[in-house]
């Protein structure tokens, strides 16, 4: 993960660093959509119907228009269906409904992978795709916060990705393990990286704040 | 299992359902995973002292882990131990993780009572005599917070035979659950302890115990010792191997 020879942007102004938690991200100092990917798991099984998940997916577009708009790398990722077989029954399916199409769209992924269960980095190309396009710092929001969005930040982490949790542009299970979700980053000064909300993300890849 | 055994049905009174999923709770295919009991992790001097956190929140479930070790041990199943460590060099550490350590006043292979933090072979890496390993136990060397990544975990279960995992360790939210959610992605039937583990903060270790009830157990299930305890004292007559 060289920290160095960051080349300078064009515009969109880019800022440094974004305000975020425990720390500003990220560590290095250098914010620089050329090494930055949105990951963004959209796996239809795990987004659950609470109140304002549709506020959620226009945060989770938000964030991609301004990475892609800089210069960024957008993941989309899905998951094969289901526990293997033979397994306790499979995980409810939430209803399909025409989002998720939408979604996409709206995401216009560079690259849109399919990984074999709920951490993206297992029996995906997540890694290598990652690597080949020079992506050292992740973004990773989504559908299934204390699910795929969790266990890929944890797995990216141990891969020496720098990582930033975006919550509000992640759908939850169970809204009240949105806060444990944030805390389980924080502690041990960043212990998976980092933590913020859309409007300071698409600030710092110079979005308009307004618009979230 | 050959197709003639014949094996009492044997569930853990767990949450969020009766753990094994199949009801087939034996010694030769079920593991004991002991995740990081490291004086860095549960010790004074170490990692997580260093940071300024109760150490008895980390310590609370070694009494506990201990009567499950003898229990497994006496049982016949198979018991694995992790450490999380880096080489004395940190050429394994990534620069964020060294950082964010610094910053918190803990840095990874800085100097500190229990020696180098975080670095293999020194005394606050190593496992706390409460529950240490036996002669013949295989222990696990990870660089990070799960113990699938960058290790042999994921071959030594699949030519022991393990298809059930039974958790303790430190921490809940971290290295624990990072493990277990990868156990289960690999298809491992998944059970934690929950008097066996414990976290550097209360609300945490709640929130990621009821991460894993999930949707009817998304990771698997959770249960006291007690319960586990109960199945596995009963002698093991019934099956026929």
């Amino acid at each position: 993960m060289n920290t160095t020879d960051a080349p300078v942007r064009p515009e969109p102004a880019v800022a440094k660093t974004l305000s975020a938690q425990p720390y500003m991200w990220p560590y290095h100092g250098c914010l620089d959509p050329a090494r930055t990917a949105l990951v963004a798991c959209v796996d239809r099984k795990w987004r659950a119907p609470v109140p304002d998940s549709d506020e959620r997916d226009s945060r989770l577009g938000q964030i991609a228009g301004a990475v892609r708009a800089s210069g960024g790398f957008v993941v989309a990722l899905t998951a094969t269906t289901g526990p293997p077989v033979g397994r306790r029954p499979a995980l409810r399916v939430f209803q399909e409904t025409a989002l998720p199409d939408t979604v996409l769209a709206v995401l216009d992924p560079d690259a849109a992978l399919e990984a074999g269960a709920t951490n993206g980095f297992y029996s995906s190309r997540l890694d290598d795709v990652l690597r080949a396009n020079g992506r050292t710092d992740i973004i990773v929001a989504g559908w299934g916060l204390e699910g795929p969005v969790h266990s890929t930040l944890r797995a990216a982490n141990d891969r020496g990705y720098e990582c930033l949790l975006v919550a509000d542009a992640s759908t939850p299970l169970d809204p009240d393990l949105v806060f444990g979700s944030c805390e389980m980053v924080r502690f041990s000064g960043g212990i998976f990286g980092a933590f913020a909300g859309t409007a300071d993300v698409v600030a710092a890849f110079g979005g308009d704040p307004a618009t979230t | 299992m050959t197709v003639d055994t014949v094996a009492a049905d044997r569930r853990v009174d767990a949450k969020p359902y009766a753990w094994p999923y199949d009801g087939s709770l034996v010694p030769e295919r079920t593991a004991l995973i002991c995740i990081d009991w490291q004086v860095d992790f549960c010790g004074p001097g170490g990692y997580v002292d260093r940071m300024g956190y109760d150490l008895s929140l980390t310590r609370a479930g070694l009494e506990p882990t201990a009567r499950v070790l003898a229990a497994f041990r006496s049982w016949g199943g198979k018991v694995i131990h992790t450490r999380e460590g880096h080489r004395p060099d940190l050429s394994d550490c990534p620069p964020n993780k060294l950082w964010r350590s610094k910053q918190i006043g803990a840095g990874i292979g800085d100097p500190g009572p229990a020696g180098r933090i975080l670095v293999r072979g020194e005394p606050g890496w190593e496992i706390v005599p409460e529950v240490a390993p036996v002669e013949g136990e295989l222990i696990v060397d990870k660089p990070g917070k799960g113990a699938f990544y960058a290790t042999d975990l994921d071959l030594l279960l699949r030519l022991g035979g393990v298809t059930h995992i039974v958790f303790t360790g430190i921490t809940t939210d971290v290295c624990v659950h990072t493990t277990m959610r990868d156990a289960n992605d690999r298809g491992y039937e998944c059970l934690l302890l929950t008097d066996c583990t414990g976290a550097t903060d209360p609300g945490n270790y709640a929130a990621a115990l009821k991460m894993v009830t999930m949707q009817g157990g998304v990771f698997g299930a959770i249960a006291p010792s007690s319960a586990l305890l109960e199945v596995i004292a009963v002698p093991a007559s019934s099956v026929t191997l």
